[in-house]
């Protein structure tokens, strides 16, 4: 009865989203609304305890709010600029080869505006490309969805990622390490399988070392600045480095390529390609000094540091929270006012270049609005579930439970419980909310590793996420493929379970070689 | 904006005032012992949840 009860919550979403096709704002209502009644009723939280559970929420759904919201009003200042257009159109001119187009559109492109925007941006910008540039509209979904998976968690400035963290009260230094361990090889196969999409086992065999190469750069890359506090730029640098050397290989391609077969287009000039790039560089610029440079990082750090400390608590049925701080907020510092800096250096630049129609900021501050209100709402509902199920015990029975049925099996089924959460919610943002306090206990309870345990939870997630019905309605929606959608699923589902297996498989090797990067 | 999409927008703001707006203030009124206070702002959270469920109707 308890672990029923206590799992309650999570099926209502479940049975909302997919049977009636409700919202994620909708049904993360309707989960809370669930979970307050249960946490009350059955479970014994009293007005105290749930006072303080909100509290907290409210600290962990800023964290994360921040980000969201000034990373798409990033992505509309270049939006409104022309400046993704641009980039868009860059690409395809440097090879006709239609596997390397996928891959450098699809996959390297599709990572850096996933690293970049997020929130379905990479589908919605890519897929009318490749159907202008002679994809049937099925792998012109297919492609730039299955290309961006790898780079969700640590994409939309690690908006995902920085969820987990806000989830767990762990320090992304233990987090980061397995996490892009286990998205870095999985880009590898996101690769492969792009060059699939494309044009079947003829391109695999015949791009595979590209694959190898650009995956190397791209997974290396995003490893190498999520293991260095460099987290929030993860995706983006890695979707840059597969740009960078996508373009490098696909021009030595074209070397070799006799001239009556080469791209006859007219080029986009180096200089407009830079202003296009510059905000973005502009990010990378101001996230390296405000996190690398020490007297900047602790001046910023010194202006507003927001912590409220809680007290110890105990439910009806003698369920404790320990006393402690809650999530610390360095206003000045955090990833989401550095995404505000970058917006408004790049929004300068492009003002100056004279890119933008009258009214731009009117249309910019007015279309990030509308478009991030909704999931705003979502992920603070989904949030306060979370911490009102956690301080009621509804976590602890459920992580009891789910350790007595599985047992030591559960590193197996870690990924796809990420990926369920991600599919149930459209977003692994909301999938490391609602699961990753479930995942941690656990892994706990059964003397896991918490932190490889949580990183298949987000890789998990973030794979599975662009197999949700909102993500595929939107990316069919943007080729004329609306109202098949079945189709569109049909594709994905495929890739999707075998990059989840995968991350299943890879979690499992890594649990019982005690392999751990990093350390 | 078109109606629908108007009235969504504004019903997803001001759910999520109410929802940051009651979590801050409730610290302080469990944190003061104010029972009475703290469950009506927990009633306001609930409230604010309660607005989203409304059915779409273009929304």
């Amino acid at each position: 009865m308890a672990f029923f009860l206590a799992s309650l919550p999570v099926l209502v979403i479940l049975a909302l989203m997919i049977g009636r096709r409700w919202g994620a704002s909708r049904a993360g209502g309707a989960g809370y609304l669930t979970a307050l009644a249960v946490a009350w009723g059955y479970f014994g939280a009293g007005p105290r305890v749930l006072a303080f559970a909100h509290a907290k929420a409210l600290f962990l759904s800023l964290d994360v709010l921040l980000i969201v919201w000034a990373a798409f009003l990033l992505y509309r200042v270049a939006d409104e600029a022309g400046a993704i257009e641009i980039i868009g159109q860059t690409l395809p001119r440097l090879t006709h080869d239609r596997g390397m187009q996928a891959l450098l559109l699809g996959w390297a492109f599709a990572s850096f505006l996933q690293g970049a925007g997020g929130f379905g941006v990479p589908v919605a910008v890519i897929a009318p490309l490749l159907v202008g540039l002679g994809f049937s509209p099925l792998a012109a979904v297919v492609i730039p969805s299955v290309g961006h998976a790898w780079a969700v968690s640590f994409g939309s400035l690690a908006t995902s990622f920085q969820a987990l963290m806000a989830a767990t009260g762990l320090p992304g230094e233990v987090l980061a390490s397995p996490t892009a361990f286990l998205l870095g090889v999985a880009g590898l196969a996101v690769g492969l399988m792009v060059a699939h999409a494309a044009e079947g086992w003829a391109a695999v065999r015949r791009l595979w070392p590209t694959v190898l190469l650009m995956g190397g750069a791209m997974g290396g890359t995003q490893y190498l600045l999520a293991t260095h506090h460099l987290w929030n730029i993860g995706a983006l640098g890695g979707g840059l480095a597969g740009l960078l050397a996508g373009v490098l290989l696909a021009r030595r391609q074209q070397q070799r390529t006799p001239a009556a077969h080469q791209n006859s287009a007219p080029p986009v000039p180096p200089a407009t390609l830079w202003i296009a790039l510059s905000g973005y560089l502009a990010l990378v610029l101001i996230t390296l000094v405000v996190q690398l440079v020490a007297p900047v990082r602790h001046f910023l750090e010194g202006l507003w540091v927001v912590q409220w400390p809680f007290p110890a608590l105990s439910t009806a049925r003698g369920f404790q929270t320990p006393a402690g701080l809650g999530r610390k907020l360095p206003v000045f510092r955090h990833a989401g006012l550095v995404l505000f800096y970058a917006s408004a250096v790049a929004y300068g630049f492009y003002r100056q270049a004279g890119w933008y129609r009258p009214g731009a900021a009117r249309r910019i501050v007015s279309s990030t609005a509308r478009r991030v209100m909704g999931p705003s709402v979502g992920i603070t509902s989904m949030v306060a579930m979370a911490m009102v199920m956690q301080h009621a015990g509804m976590t602890e029975t459920l992580a009891q439970g789910l350790a007595h049925a599985v047992g030591q099996a559960y590193p197996l089924f870690a990924a796809w419980v990420g990926a369920l959460g991600a599919f149930m919610t459209g977003s692994n943002t909301n999938s490391n909310v609602i699961f990753a306090a479930l995942q941690q206990r656990t892994a706990n309870l059964l003397g896991y590793s918490a932190a490889v345990i949580l990183a298949a939870q987000s890789a998990g997630g973030a794979l599975a996420s662009v197999f949700a019905p909102p993500k595929v309605v939107v990316g069919a929606s943007t080729t004329g493929m609306a109202g098949r959608e079945g189709d569109v699923m049909a594709a994905l589902g495929k890739y999707v379970a075998a990059l989840v297996t995968l991350v299943s498989l890879l979690t499992v090797v890594a649990l019982a070689w005690g392999v751990w990067l990093g350390r | 904006m078109r109606q629908g999409a108007r009235r969504k927008f504004v019903v997803h703001t001001v759910a999520l005032a109410l929802m940051l707006g009651s979590a801050g203030a409730m610290y302080w009124t469990a944190q003061a012992g104010q029972r009475g206070l703290t469950i009506g702002l927990l009633g306001l959270f609930a409230l604010a949840n309660a607005l989203i469920l409304a059915p779409p109707q273009g929304v």
